[in-house]
């Protein structure tokens, strides 16, 4: 990620919850403990480059892409990805005419080995492609020599490729991210308050993240007041 | 193995500090950009925009855009304060709404010969719309 | 009579709202009766005239099979039929009753005939009118009673609804579109004009091109009753028209002993839902013509922060009212978009209420009207839209109907920042950029 440094005037008190910071990308996925980023990579490899990552909504699968993405890149492979929405039902089009532009990025070439694919498809919400757009698209993978990451909330419907990684949201790494990775909420936002949102949203890491973000809303006034010295003006 | 990039140090100044402005105001500062090899160096680009935060997706638009390219302008000195300046628009207004927040800033991109880019910002205030209290505030 | 209608837009004569509303009955009705007349001269007014007007005699009967046939489904069925002879008619007839009943199987075919005996003779009646047409057996066929159900219930909804129109046309107030104002250039060069003075600000020209009747502008309203209940009526015709098809077909085979329980089955839950489109429809008509139409105008847009403007609001209908409300409100909306799952985050995060009134009655041709002050909030934030975050600022009108569901208008308008960039500043910026260090 690249590093952005940014000053605020005095009254913004950035919402540490916000989409900017939470999104995919713009935090690490939390691997759990003799987990990495790379020995996923390695994995992925290992599996002839074809793999999907799966899990329930808001479990962290885009963000776990979204970290590995980087760690492919600098092997040369370039990555194009692709996110299904909600009723989706084929790939664009010209998803071909989309990919093959895309090349190598410049990476020496003693580094990259023959059997590192061309590039890489990462695929988001695979399960909702019907059966011949599956088809088609392992097809097209296979001709044009390109890896394949899907991402996936149930095993059905992936066929054969194997499963990397099963995201799954818990307590703790919620309670990690909030503390370690997003400090700035000032002390506003309590550890039973994390854990009663996470309940309530049955273990969604996105709208627990949500619901943290109002609450944090709630109180970042009286917070800014009182830090400027009562200079906010409401 | 790819080899360590040092990161560039990128700073941006407001002319006399000034932190809020109106439309219709001129905005005009400088930046620069040390702890990198000029010959690193691809691109500087220079915007001043605004972008949204909150809970949903960002939006973002630009108002003022100064691309530098150094092979275009090899005696280019980055090491030297570059100044911009532009007079700021009519809206969208700096906003601290609940779901919805409107931000504008200076932002300074570095694009490097190896494909990495660093991005320093320094935000400012468009206009003077109060903070929005969200409902249910809490008191500490 | 001028009136123009743009999309949500109630505006122009009302003398051409009740006209197309005139219509929309009458069309209703006169598919009913359509309908209607094609079964009572296919089928009812025959039956009625065996049972009543056709004459008694006696008949031999000479032969008698069971004749198979395919009917619209191209299923086989059977029917009764007798060669008869009597006094009235020159020649034999084939003949039984004359709706031409048929039946599943040919047992229960046969044990119609059973109950004649070749060679003896036994009443029948014949057609005065056409003395070679004869039945053996009379009686009605109760499914086509059912049938005229649909029919009947179109009739019944338009005739009422154009009854309805009808009696109020004439009570109705007449409003003439009096001021229209097109810019005193191109309208299109305005627009990009205004758009790149106020870039994200909505553009507010699909609310001022109709002016009002007793104010400026007369606002869009974004809600839209009229085509929810053409939706309705078409649903609901469409889906009703196919199930009682399927239901008069599984009634029918009941009353001929061949009733088949997975049809009815099948049939049910559609027939459920066809009940329920009705009452949707029926709801939905009631609102429009007992809710009525709600219209707002505005002294001048669009608003600027600090601005005091003049609301009008008009509400029609038939209605006691609890109570009803306007309100100025301003709402955030953001759209988030991750893999498969989409948030929309919709927050009112300003509402001041303009007008208020209790316990009034809003009576056929006599609408409230309702007049008041609109002030805009001296730091309020201009409308802003982007592709996935707006803040938008809507009058609203809320009321709260004694024996109606409670009913919410909103009429969207468009805030534009206090201070603006005059053409000096526009050369100065000019200036600015083209003395910019390179």
């Amino acid at each position: 990620m690249n590093a952005i440094t940014s000053e605020t005037p005095n009254r913004r008190l950035t919402n540490p919850f916000a989409t900017r910071w939470v999104r995919p990308g713009a935090m690490a996925y939390l691997f759990p403990q003799g987990r990495t980023a790379a020995e996923i990579v390695r994995q992925f490899q290992a599996n002839d480059w074809r793999s999907a990552i799966v899990g329930p909504h808001g479990s962290g699968k885009s963000t776990l892409v979204a970290t590995i993405i980087p760690l492919i890149e600098q092997m040369g492979i370039a990555v194009r990805r692709i996110s299904l929405h909600d009723g989706q039902r084929r790939f664009p089009a010209d998803l071909l005419q989309q990919c093959l532009p895309i090349s190598r990025r410049e990476v020496p070439s003693d580094e990259i080995s023959n059997s590192t694919p061309r590039a890489l498809l990462v695929i988001d919400g695979y399960e909702q492609l019907t059966w011949w757009s599956r088809h088609r698209l392992s097809a097209c993978c296979r001709r044009n020599e390109w890896a394949l990451l899907v991402t996936a909330h149930a095993d059905s419907g992936l066929g054969k490729i194997p499963v990397l990684f099963r995201t799954a949201a818990s307590l703790p790494t919620v309670q990690h991210l909030v503390d370690d990775m997003l400090p700035s909420h000032y002390g506003l936002i309590h550890a039973d308050e994390v854990a009663a949102a996470f309940n309530d949203h049955g273990g969604n890491v996105r709208e627990t993240l949500f619901a943290l973000y109002h609450l944090f809303e709630q109180r970042r006034n009286t917070y800014g007041k009182q830090r400027a010295g009562e200079s906010v003006r409401l | 193995m790819i080899k360590a990039l040092r990161q560039p140090l990128i700073s941006i100044q407001i002319d006399r500090g000034q932190q809020v402005f109106g439309s219709g105001e001129v905005l005009a500062g400088a930046f620069q950009i040390d702890a990198v090899d000029h010959a690193d160096v691809r691109v500087v680009e220079t915007s001043v925009l605004w972008f949204t935060e909150g809970t949903g997706d960002e939006d973002m638009g630009v108002h003022y855009f100064e691309r530098l390219s150094v092979d275009d302008v090899p005696e280019l000195n980055l090491q030297e304060r570059r100044r911009f300046q532009t007079v700021l628009p009519n809206s969208p207004l700096s906003y601290e709404g609940v779901s919805v927040k409107i931000c504008w800033c200076v932002r300074v991109r570095v694009f490097l010969r190896q494909g990495r880019d660093f991005v320093a910002e320094r935000a400012f205030q468009l206009g003077n719309i109060p903070l929005v209290q969200a409902e249910g505030m809490a008191t500490i | 009579m001028f009136g123009k209608k743009r999309g949500h837009r109630h505006t122009g004569s009302k003398t051409l709202g009740s006209a197309g509303e005139i219509l929309f009955f009458a069309l209703l009705l006169f598919l009913g009766s359509a309908f209607f007349v094609l079964l009572l001269t296919r089928t009812v007014i025959p039956e009625w005239r065996a049972n009543h007007e056709f004459v008694e005699t006696t008949a031999v009967v000479l032969d008698k099979r069971v004749e198979e046939r395919i009917d619209r489904n191209g299923n086989p069925v059977f029917a009764p039929r007798a060669r008869i002879r009597y006094e009235q008619s020159p020649d034999e007839i084939w003949a039984y009753d004359i709706a031409g009943t048929t039946f599943s199987n040919v047992t229960d075919a046969q044990a119609q005939l059973d109950l004649l005996t070749v060679g003896e003779t036994y009443p029948c009646w014949y057609d005065p009118l056409n003395p070679e047409v004869a039945v053996l057996v009379r009686g009605y066929s109760l499914w086509f009673w059912m049938l005229l159900l649909a029919p009947v219930g179109f009739m019944l909804i338009g005739g009422a609804g154009l009854a309805y129109a009808l009696w109020y046309w004439d009570k109705s107030p007449e409003h003439q579109a009096a001021r229209g104002q097109l810019g005193r250039i191109d309208l299109f060069e305005e627009i990009n004009a205004r758009a790149k003075d106020f870039p994200t600000i909505p553009h507010d020209a699909d609310l001022i091109n109709s002016p009002g009747t007793h104010l400026k502008y007369r606002l869009p309203s974004s809600n839209s009753q009229g085509w929810r209940l053409f939706g309705a009526t078409v649903v609901c015709i469409v889906w009703n028209g196919i199930v009682v098809v399927f239901t008069v077909l599984a009634v029918r085979r009941h009353f001929h002993g061949a009733g088949d329980w997975r049809l009815d089955l099948l049939v049910f839950p559609f027939l459920l839902m066809g009940g329920f489109l009705i009452y949707y429809f029926v709801r939905e008509l009631l609102i429009v013509t007992g809710v009525g139409q709600t219209f707002a105008e505005i002294s001048d847009h669009p608003l600027l922060p600090g601005g005091t403007y003049e609301l009008y609001l008009a509400q029609g209908g038939h209605l006691s009212l609890k109570s009803i409300d306007i309100l100025l409100q301003c709402t955030e909306q953001a759209a988030y978009r991750q893999g498969t799952d989409t948030r929309t985050d919709r927050r009112i995060v300003f509402s001041r209420t303009l007008f208020h009134q209790d316990n009034l009655e809003i009576l056929p041709g006599q609408p409230l009207e309702a007049h008041c002050d609109l002030r805009v909030p001296d730091d309020a934030m201009h409308s802003f839209t982007a592709d996935h975050n707006q803040v938008q600022w809507t009058l609203a009108v809320r009321a709260v109907a004694e024996g109606w569901p409670a009913f919410e208008r909103n009429f969207p308008v468009v805030v534009y920042p206090p201070e603006r960039l005059t053409s000096e500043t526009d050369e100065r910026s000019t200036k600015l950029e083209s003395e910019l260090v390179v």
